[in-house]
């Protein structure tokens, strides 16, 4: 092989060794801030793998973000009445291993820099979260017959119509169109307690940083 | 790989002129290329081989918006080159940065695999300066301005605050009846710093106009005076405020007429392709309530508020006759009875209440018995009673009753958890005792106090602080009284305590054990939190303010334990510089047990000026020695600019003009006299005043310390040079009393003051003491050479039912060359009320007109009492003043002084109470009265 060539070839290696090592990376940076906390790259990348379930991560980065800002939201205003011990604690880290595998969350929260008691921070929002979901959800909410009624003959009737179906007298389907309306009303409720936490906090996406993590894929 | 290992494979792949021609081996085993490949696959082994244990951190830049930073902002970062490269801690990092309210975006890359050299890219976060404000018409920018709440100079500055800002000015404007407004904005950044100007630009648009106005509901039931309120026609600009105002008029008017239920609502129905509305006012004016009293004047407003609102009619009748009944206790009728009758007709409802009032009777005595652990002066004391009533009764009769519930509480806050009080009351004509019946009961006492550390408690250790100093801290000890919910607060005593050492996060839970009757053991289970040192302080929002002036005021500093009360203190000093609107101080944690603090500051305006018309007493400017007042009509202007050179100095100008006098003052105000904790002013004054035996033009300058020492103790320094020349004089001329002579002082004077009293205005209790001492010497062709000293003891005692007593002690003693204008006068509705302003004392042979003298010596002695109960701010006052004015000190004689006895009214304002006296000298053979109008306590 000429000389010319192999020198070609070994500078050309030498420099794409160097690239790669010199290419800058994102290690972190700021997705969005409630009020004076910041919600990180890496707190996204802690709820994906430790916190959220696959149905809450399928829809994307901003879906996730929506997710972690709507937990994060609640556990703040929930840490006001409610109290974890530690029990509860060790049962979601249980849990977490049971679901992902103790090693391999070992080795992410490694590989984060995470330690037992960071991790534990994430599961206490988590926890938090839920319980004040339960909580609202648990709160009385009241059907009314003219609502159920109203619900029967404007939708559950034209649905069996549209699936070619003899809908069942209203009588045999009360129950079900109650708990449906109720399940309704309350995911309204809840939807509305939400949104008024967040009018009176100051939340602010950086889309700046969401650019950077479509950009390189993160 | 290195740049030498690169170097090697250059110099090794640039030199194959000596190869030669080799058996048939592949080249990679060659000689030199053998040598090129081996280096290369070490370096990537090396490289791929990476020990995952051991990632470090290598070089961290740090970039602000496109630059290198300042290499003090590398010290904000918690990270430093070889900690181990952890992304969480690098997380935690952002977070400490954002906190400082520096920066409003960071973010963070990586080059290299080990070391990784970091780069924090910094976006500084923007702080608005001000907001200008470019109002086409109708309204003024400061009305604009006061609706923005989301954006206020000095504040963080955010592109999305400005949409709320919008909205805040177009509901303004819309509340204003303004429609098609238009609202833009500018942002003018200003280069090489974080701040940013916005200028407004408002058109506030049309206002609509009225087209018409309806009335309905119960209109028929309203006088034409009534509907002339609202007072809008056709044609008309439609203002909402205006008209909202207006129906609550209405309304309160409607319900002066014996309607308490009456509402005026109103609605509006918009066109706005025409710019017109129609306005529909409803009044509903629902029952008239007339509510009688037969049998005592009592007020309505007593009564009528309780029918206001739809109410069970049962509920309002028992809750009048208790109102009623606490009212005429109040005025001494304790055996006062009331009775309530309810009678309902259409649209009226008759409300009437028989009082029967029985005897007025006054408490003269309370007697306490079974009182076995505690004296009747102790009890009184802490029932706040007189130990004799003087002219009123010892307590009112509506508050005795409230006796019985405020004692059993101090006897359970004593351990007697069990105390029982009973009250009776025996009637001796128009007097009434009290008998309060103590049943005590057996006390509670603490037994044992453990500390111990909470089982929760990850840190196996015994606890930081010795059982000794913890019990110090805690103020109780075994044999004190046991009572329940003191024993709770006193936990917070711990965890103040632990702040104060720099532990945040300390819980502290306390057991209550029944050890045997009566004693209970004490066992307080503290988890200690986390010990924090101070890493760094920052300062953020101080645009003017020099951070040495700051730096100051601090009590802590960097290294030092996070003392919380220490960092309390550095804030209080901060606000008390007087050119901070707000100081707020945040602890921001970080993880290896230090934290920053971070001081935000909003600087206030810095300008101001007033313009002021009344009645003022004149002070020598910035001193203390108030002894000769007057009442004048005078007119001030002030201005001032504080904050001048960022070190918290001030510089005002004042002027005071009135008939008799005229002045203005320059004043230099420094918190720091010359670098001395020590607050100074320096003043230039030129001053022209009329007084009785002379006038005189003067010009000055003073140099003054003020220091507050230990309680409420305050000292006060001045070294004063002054010029007079007397302008008139009345009296006969003398080696210092020349008129147009000028005459040159020079003097030093030392006061101490400590004011005790409960109101600066308006005291009605404490004490107030003041002495000051004056040496005018010779010096800078000064002719002065005399010594000076004025004592004042003031002392003000609450009596029963807003009694007040209060006297006043004068002295002043001068020796050496003291012109007129120095010497003591006096005489005047602020010193001796028996005579005319300055006649009291000696008098000039030939023109009678007072003198003044070396030596004063003044009494006074003044009651109030309430005048009128529907005035409660008037007060009446009887007062007896006696002193006297000597020539010389050796002439001073407490035979030869002067005596005066009058009374007067007092109204009270906020500045002091407004003064009418009459007073006679009943020293002379036939006492005339004196008037005196002034304003503020015989000072």
């Amino acid at each position: 092989m000429p000389k010319f060539v192999l020198r070609f070839m070994l500078i050309g290696l030498t420099i794409l060794v160097f690239i790669s090592f010199s290419y800058q990376k994102i290690v972190d940076c700021i997705v969005a801030t409630i009020d004076r906390e910041i919600i990180s790259l890496l707190d996204l990348k802690i709820y994906e793998e430790f916190i959220l379930t696959e149905e809450e991560i399928k829809d994307g980065v901003e879906k996730v973000l929506e997710k972690v800002i709507e937990i994060k939201l609640v556990a703040r205003e929930g840490q006001k009445e409610i109290s974890l011990n530690q029990e509860e604690i060790l049962q979601a880290l249980d849990d977490l291993f049971h679901w992902r595998g103790e090693e391999k969350v070992r080795e992410k929260m490694k590989s984060y820099g995470l330690s037992l008691d960071d991790l534990e921070g994430y599961l206490r929002e988590k926890l938090i979260y839920k319980k004040m979901i339960n909580l609202h959800s648990s709160l009385q909410v009241g059907v009314t017959l003219k609502e159920i009624e109203n619900y029967y003959h404007q939708k559950y009737v034209i649905e069996s119509q549209d699936k070619k179906m003899e809908p069942p007298p209203l009588i045999k389907v009360l129950v079900e169109i109650e708990n449906q309306i109720r399940q309704a009303k309350i995911r309204e409720q809840m939807a509305d307690w939400i949104r008024g936490l967040k009018d009176k906090t100051s939340i602010k996406v950086n889309q700046s940083c969401l650019k950077l993590i479509e950009r390189e894929g993160l | 790989m290195s740049l030498a290992d690169l170097v090697l494979i250059l110099k090794l792949g640039g030199d194959f002129s000596n190869v030669r021609a080799k058996p048939a081996i592949p080249v990679i085993c060659r000689g030199k290329f053998f040598l090129i490949f081996l280096v290369l696959l070490i370096n990537l082994g090396i490289i791929w081989a990476q020990d995952e244990n051991n990632v470090v951190i290598g070089r961290i830049d740090v970039i602000l918006e496109g630059e290198a930073a300042p290499p003090q902002l590398k010290n904000l970062i918690p990270l430093r080159s070889g900690d181990s490269f952890s992304p969480f801690l690098i997380r935690e990092a952002i977070q400490h940065l954002y906190r400082t309210g520096l920066f409003a975006d960071i973010k963070v890359f990586q080059v290299g695999d080990n070391p990784i050299d970091l780069t924090f890219w910094l976006q500084r976060q923007l702080y608005l300066r001000q907001s200008l404000y470019v109002v086409e018409k109708g309204l003024s920018a400061e009305t604009i301005s006061r609706e923005i709440q989301s954006l206020r100079g000095g504040e963080f500055f955010d592109e999305n605050l400005l949409v709320r800002a919008r909205k805040e000015i177009a509901n303004f404007l819309e509340r204003e009846g303004y429609f098609n407004s238009t609202v833009d904005v500018a942002i003018k950044k200003i280069h090489g710093t974080n701040f940013v100007d916005l200028i407004w630009k408002i058109n506030p648009g049309e206002r609509l106009r009225i087209r018409q106005v309806y009335w309905k509901g119960e209109v028929e039931k309203l006088s034409l005076k009534d509907k002339a309120i609202i007072d809008l026609n056709p044609g008309d600009e439609y203002n909402p405020r205006e008209l909202q105002s207006r129906c609550q008029s209405l309304q309160q008017r409607l319900r002066s007429q014996g309607f308490p239920r009456a509402e005026v609502n109103w609605m509006v129905f918009v066109d706005k392709e025409k710019k017109l509305v129609e306005v529909e006012i409803n009044p509903w004016l629902y029952e008239k309530i007339a509510v009688e009293f037969k049998g005592a004047k009592i007020p309505p407003d007593l009564i009528v508020p309780l029918w206001e609102e739809k109410v069970f009619e049962e509920w309002a009748l028992s809750e009048g006759e208790a109102r009623i009944r606490n009212y005429l206790r109040r005025k001494g009728y304790l055996q006062a009875k009331v009775e309530s009758q309810f009678i309902k007709k259409e649209n009226f409802i008759q409300v009437n209440y028989t009082i029967i009032l029985g005897p007025k009777q006054t408490i003269r005595e309370i007697v306490f018995s079974g009182n076995k652990n505690f004296s009747e002066n102790e009890l009184r004391e802490v029932l706040g009673l007189p130990t004799r009533s003087f002219l009123t009764g010892l307590i009112d009769g509506e508050r005795v009753f409230e006796l019985p519930r405020r004692l059993e509480a101090f006897y359970q806050m004593k351990g007697f958890s069990q105390a029982k009080v009973f009250l009776t009351v025996r009637s001796k004509g128009k007097k009434l005792v009290v008998y309060l019946n103590v049943d005590e009961g057996p006390q509670n006492k603490i037994g044992m106090i453990k500390f111990q550390k909470d089982p929760s408690s990850q840190n196996r250790q015994d606890l930081v602080f010795s059982d000794d100093l913890l019990l110090s801290v805690l103020g109780l000890k075994p044999g004190d009284a046991y009572y329940s919910p003191l024993i709770k607060l006193s936990s917070q005593k711990i965890i103040n305590f632990y702040q104060e050492q720099g532990f945040r996060g300390t819980l502290v839970q306390v057991e209550e054990i029944k050890a045997s009757e009566g004693i209970y053991d004490l066992c307080f289970k503290i988890k200690e939190g986390v010990r924090y040192r101070v890493r760094q302080i920052y300062f953020t929002g101080a645009l003017t303010t020099k951070q040495m002036t700051i730096q100051k005021e601090l009590r802590i500093k960097e290294g030092d334990w996070a003392n919380a009360s220490l960092i309390q203190e550095s804030k209080r000093n901060l606000e008390r510089l007087g050119i901070f609107t707000l100081v707020q101080v945040e602890e921001i944690f970080l993880a290896r047990d230090q934290l920053d603090l971070v001081f935000r500051f909003y600087e206030g305006e810095r300008s101001l000026a007033s313009v002021g018309l009344g009645f003022e007493t004149r002070n020598e400017p910035r001193s203390f020695e108030i002894w000769n007042n007057v009442l004048r009509l005078r007119g001030t202007a002030e201005i001032v600019r504080t904050n001048l050179f960022g070190d918290a100095s001030q510089l005002s100008f004042v002027s005071q003009l009135s008939l008799k006098e005229t002045r203005g003052v320059v004043s230099w105000e420094q918190p720091y006299f010359f670098g001395l904790p020590l607050r100074g002013y320096l003043n230039m004054w030129l001053e022209r005043e009329e007084r009785i035996s002379f006038g005189f033009d003067r010009r000055g300058l003073s140099l003054t310390g003020i220091r507050a020492l230990k309680g409420d103790l305050m000292s006060v320094v001045t070294l004063r040079y002054t010029r007079t020349v007397l302008t008139h004089l009345e009296i006969t001329e003398s080696e210092v009393d020349r008129q147009f002579f000028p005459f040159s002082s020079t003097s030093f004077s030392a006061s101490l003051i400590h004011d005790r009293r409960n109101d600066t205005f308006n005291p009605e209790n404490g004490y107030f003491a003041s002495g000051v001492f004056e040496w005018a010497f010779p010096m800078f062709g000064s002719e002065a050479d005399f010594l000076k000293g004025f004592f004042k003891y003031q002392r003000f005692y609450s009596l029963a039912a807003r009694w007040n007593l209060s006297g006043t002690f004068r002295l002043g003693l001068g020796r050496g060359r003291m012109p007129i204008h120095e010497r003591f006068f006096a005489g005047g509705s602020n010193s001796f009320r028996g005579q005319e302003f300055d006649e009291l004392g000696p008098k000039d042979s030939f023109s009678q007109k007072p003198v003044g003298g070396k030596a004063l010596i003044l009494f006074n002695f003044e009651l109030t009492f309430p005048f009128l109960a529907s005035l409660p701010e008037m007060r009446a006052a009887i007062f007896y003043d006696l002193g006297n004015v000597f020539g010389k000190r050796s002439q001073f004689s407490l035979a030869s002084l002067e005596h005066a006895l009058g009374f007067g009214i007092r109204y009270r304002t906020p500045f002091g109470p407004l003064r009418l006296e009459v007073a006679w000298n009943i020293k002379t053979k036939k006492p005339r009265p004196l008037l005196f109008i002034t304003i503020g306590q015989i000072f």
